[in-house]
């Protein structure tokens, strides 16, 4: 159930692209995952946590991150998760995608949807 | 990709973190893990669904995990393992029977250029295979170019003198029969021409069977005598086990006997010549045959027939098949149910199918998911099944030696037999299992995750609706049926004898021929016997009764029967026991009243009858089938037997119906093609027409006496009364009559077959119950997650259970209804094979006896068997998931 009170589920197939974001600059465990995107999203986005770790695992089996066990904070055992080179490719292909669509789809709502 | 325990401990990690931030943010520790857990999701499940998209070398886990699932359906698993066991206990079974007897080793050495060799029966032009008269058989023994050996035998009946008499059936053989059959034996020796000659001492060569059962299987049993009734055998050799039904008990010599030319009939066996044919052959013998009838007191037979050795003696039997296709029928139930299972738990899985494919899971994996768990059931169904077949293997032997007259040597159950049953059990389970699979895969998946999830649903409540409609119909009709099989057994085996078996001792007498030539003998014996009884204190008072006709089914005699006034003739030349539609009892003058059976109409038989006017007494079944509607006494009847002349009888009695006077007269054995109840002819015993009867063949004759004697001492009178009457007698078999009763019950397979129809019956009526239970059970599992939606909306449990529960109620309803429908349509066709088509006048020619109707309580009873039991298995499974926390019941996945 990824619909909580406040915020809004992730519009489907985006996930990939905030996981990959969230990489960008350094390695993080999946909990650290969840809370920065939440965190950036200033918590209208909200993350199914289950749902979270099967998105880890098809990056990871596409080679775009990779993961290895390390220590947290809260000094707790836990397994981090870094981009690799074509995952930064990958990150700025989707990216791209993503910027012509928003601009697409503000195209097609007109000025007066568009929030400046 | 983590491993499956990393992944664990990834899990464990997160929800540590989240709790930690939580109680970081002021909530206490306990409330912070719960609202981590809830946060997190169903945390077995995506740990499943991580081993599931694992590959295939997370093979322990992937068990494990299908162990948990299959635990936590245990209705359906249980359901699917008990119906998996039946199948295969029958199964093996069935296949067992048709190993012993179609493919069974034929013990005789080059086998195939063995041939059956039978002279044909002019009565029914040619259509009847017979057996070969001694004249003939003297010819044929001549030279022939197509043959390169012939022999004779004949099958013996051996009573073998003890504290019990104890028969066995065994085959008297010529001395050229292990040469020509290339028979060997495995201790001592065959019968040699030797052996064969006038004054040779009698022989026997033991079976592999009575040689281990009644001999312990010692090696020192060459030489050693066999006293049997009359004789005493020399044994001189040990058959192999895959001969034992070429044999019997025992192959015995009887010197002299097959060498002259007599009136009697022998089984012939010839070996081929090299190169030569069966036309070649055919035109031989038919040539000799013809000059035997030419030949003054020769014998009027037709040509001759050949038929394979080998196939004859792997020939199924009648009952063997239609027993194996009962069989096939409960194995084809129950797989409909199983694969039924199946799609009901694959349509029930489909969300969490569905999620393991969005997770990555490859086709592949879920295919060997869905095998894996279709194979671990089997597995356990296939082990349960060697289980059942330790108690089967008795019921099979006795059913195989008893009906099919199969190889029991190579029945006991091995190690590779039972190794075969799991591995087919597992198999067939698993491409069941995957079957269900596919076809749930080619509803569109990803609907059910993204946005049309509601026309999914639809579409799988379709299904599921429609599959639970089917079997219950099914269902249905196999239980009726099942129903009226047991009904025909259990009126089978309570069945009335129709006279008081109390104190009602009997001698049987294998009284060869007439006695002393003539009639007269059997009514002086009668006389002398009575004189006996009387004259021993307390013995009471002797009847005597025969049996005539076709105790021997190759008898040649015209059994047929005219009315006065109707040209109808009833009966037919050369009638046996499944065919002729009455029997022909001489009895004296007080059998009627020393037996107990009553007089309904008219009287019965006094001194006057024995010289007087030609008289019969028929019984309430014969008056019902010839004179419905009129008075029988008074009419006249002709008995077409030769010595009865053209002589009218006239009917001065009716007295009850009797279904079993002695062992050879109709019992009610299951899979005859005779009534019940027969019609009989009773004519007294000194206008007899027993210088006929004995037509070499004999005819049994009875002695009882109705004694108020304890039975030992009843018994042990009556045999000294016999064995001085017939000292040629060693050992008469003297008993009670219920004794004999059960005797003949037992020899005609009568039990066994009842078992064997039973066991059927009350298979197919566990497979179809048990189907519904867990298709229901597993349905109403399958919408646990519905219950918890509404159960979280507000509904009352009461409620959440009556929805889901009355759901199942109306498929059941419906399928009931289309059960209905479909047995109406199908009801002629089952009863006419079960119970034969009922023409007047004329024994049904099913395989059942078809008794009193209980089709009324047999549709009554499987209605509410279906109904208790499918709303049971609906209703437990739905109040065990209304008792669980809505939140636990939305987490879970199907």
């Amino acid at each position: 159930m990824s619909t909580q009170e406040h915020g809004q589920p992730l519009l489907p197939g985006t996930l990939d692209l905030l996981v990959l974001r969230t990489l960008l600059f350094k390695p993080e465990h999946g909990h650290g995952i969840a809370m920065a995107i939440e965190q950036h999203s200033r918590e209208t986005l909200l993350v199914d946590h289950g749902s979270l770790y099967p998105a880890l695992q098809r990056l990871e089996r596409l080679k775009l991150i990779r993961a290895e066990w390390g220590v947290s904070s809260n000094n707790r055992r836990a397994r981090f998760y870094e981009l690799t080179a074509r995952g930064r490719r990958e990150l700025h292909h989707q990216v791209s995608t993503w910027q012509r669509m928003v601009r697409s789809i503000g195209h097609v709502l007109g000025p007066e949807f568009t929030e400046e | 990709m983590p491993r499956p325990d990393e992944f664990a401990e990834e899990v464990r990690s997160h929800i540590a973190h989240e709790t930690d931030r939580l109680i970081a943010a002021g909530t206490s520790p306990a409330e912070a893990y719960a609202r981590a857990r809830a946060r997190f999701g169903n945390v077995t499940m995506h740990q499943e669904e991580h081993f599931a998209s694992q590959p295939m070398r997370a093979g322990l886990n992937r068990v494990t995990i299908l162990l948990r699932r299959i635990r936590r359906a245990p209705v359906f698993s249980g359901t699917v393992v008990l119906l998996l066991a039946l199948t295969f206990t029958a199964l093996t079974l069935a296949g067992s029977a048709v190993f012993a007897t179609r493919f069974r080793r034929v013990a005789a050495g080059h086998a195939t250029a063995l041939v059956n060799l039978w002279t044909l029966d002019p009565a029914t032009s040619g259509n009847t295979q017979d057996l070969v008269p001694g004249d003939v058989l003297a010819l044929w023994r001549g030279p022939l170019r197509s043959l390169t050996a012939i022999t004779a035998s004949q099958s013996r009946i051996l009573r073998a003198t003890g504290a019990v008499t104890t028969t066995y059936p065994a085959t008297a053989v010529d001395g050229s029969f292990f040469r020509t059959l290339e028979l060997r034996v495995t201790l001592g020796r065959g019968i040699l021409p030797s052996d064969d000659v006038v004054g040779a001492v009698p022989v026997a060569v033991l079976s592999n069977a009575i040689w281990r059962h009644v001999f312990a299987a010692k090696p020192d049993v060459i030489g050693k005598p066999w006293h049997l009734a009359g004789i005493t055998y020399t044994v001189i050799g040990v058959l192999p086990a895959e001969a034992n039904t070429l044999a019997g008990a025992a192959l015995v010599s009887d010197p002299g006997h097959f060498t002259a030319t007599s009136q009697e009939w022998y089984s012939v066996i010839g070996r081929m010549a090299p190169g030569k044919t069966a036309a070649m052959a055919t035109a031989d013998l038919s040539v000799l045959t013809a000059r035997a009838s030419t030949m003054p007191g020769g014998t009027l037979q037709h040509g001759a027939l050949l038929t394979s050795f080998s196939d004859d003696q792997q020939r199924l039997s009648g009952i063997a098949t239609l027993l194996i296709a009962a069989v096939a029928l409960l194995s084809g139930v129950a797989l409909i149910n199983i694969l039924t299972f199946f799609l009901v738990r694959a349509l029930g899985a489909t969300r969490r199918t569905a999620i393991s494919m969005a997770l990555g899971a490859s086709a592949r994996t879920l295919l060997g998911e869905a095998a894996m768990e279709g194979l671990l059931l089997g597995t356990a169904g296939g082990l349960i099944a060697v289980a059942g077949m330790c108690w089967g293997r008795v019921l099979l032997q006795e059913f195989v030696s008893t009906t099919v007259t199969g190889d029991t040597s190579r029945l006991p159950y091995s190690v590779t037999g039972a190794a075969t049953t799991v591995a087919s059990a597992a198999i067939i389970s698993a491409i069941v299992a995957l079957g269900a699979h596919l076809a749930v895969r080619r509803i569109n998946l990803s609907r059910h995750l993204h946005g049309t999830g509601a026309g999914t649903v639809r579409t799988h409540n379709h299904w599921r609706a429609m599959l639970v409609t089917v079997q219950v119909a099914l269902a249905f009709v196999a239980a009726v049926t099942a129903a009226r099989l047991l009904a025909s057994v259990g009126y089978t085996s309570s069945v009335p004898v129709g006279y008081e078996t109390d104190h009602l001792v009997v001698a049987q007498l294998p009284v060869w021929g007439t006695v002393n030539g003539t009639n007269e003998g059997a009514n002086h014996l009668a006389a002398a016997l009575a004189a006996t009884t009387a004259a021993t204190a307390g013995l009471g008072e002797s009847a005597a009764w025969a049996t005539l006709g076709f105790r021997m089914p190759r008898s040649a005699v015209d059994y047929s029967m005219v009315i006065e006034g109707s040209d109808q003739r009833i009966g037919a030349t050369r009638c046996n026991w499944d065919t002729c539609p009455f029997t022909i009892h001489p009895v004296t003058d007080n059998t009627f009243r020393v037996v107990g059976i009553p007089l309904v109409q008219g009287r019965v038989f006094g001194p006057v009858d024995r010289a007087g006017d030609p008289v019969a007494i028929i019984n309430v079944q014969g008056a019902k089938a010839w004179f419905a509607g009129s008075n029988p006494i008074g009419k006249r009847i002709q008995l077409r037997g030769a010595d009865d002349g053209e002589r009218w009888r006239t009917i001065v009695g009716v007295v009850g119906n009797v279904n079993q006077l002695n062992e050879m007269a109709r019992l009610p054995r299951l899979f005859r093609k005779t009534p019940l109840t027969p019609a009989m002819i009773y004519i007294p015993l000194g206008q007899a027409m027993l210088a006929h009867a004995g037509d070499g063949m004999g005819f049994p004759f009875f002695v009882a006496v109705r004694s108020r004697l304890p039975v030992q001492a009843a018994v042990k009178s009556l045999r000294a009364i016999v064995t001085t009457a017939l000292p040629e007698i060693e050992r008469p078999a003297v008993s009670t009559m219920e004794a004999v009763l059960a005797r003949g019950a037992v020899e005609g397979g009568a039990r066994t077959n009842a078992l064997v129809t039973s066991t059927v019956a009350l298979i197919l009526i566990v497979l179809v119950i048990g189907g519904i239970a867990g298709t229901a059970a597993e349905s109403v599992r399958s919408q646990t997650r519905e219950m918890g939606i509404r159960l979280a909306l507000g509904c009352s449990r009461v409620g959440a259970i009556r929805t889901v529960v009355s759901r199942i109620a109306r498929l059941i309803g419906a399928g009931l209804i289309a059960g209905a429908a479909g047995w109406q349509a199908t009801r002629g066709v089952t009863q006419q094979i079960l119970f034969g088509r009922v023409v007047p006048n004329v024994a049904p020619q099913g395989f059942l006896l078809r008794g009193p109707d209980r089709t009324a309580i047999a549709v009554i009873g499987s209605l509410v068997a279906i109904l208790v039991v499918g709303l049971a298995a609906a209703l437990i499974p739905s109040i065990k998931a209304a008792r669980l926390d809505p939140a636990a019941v939305l987490r879970t996945d199907t």
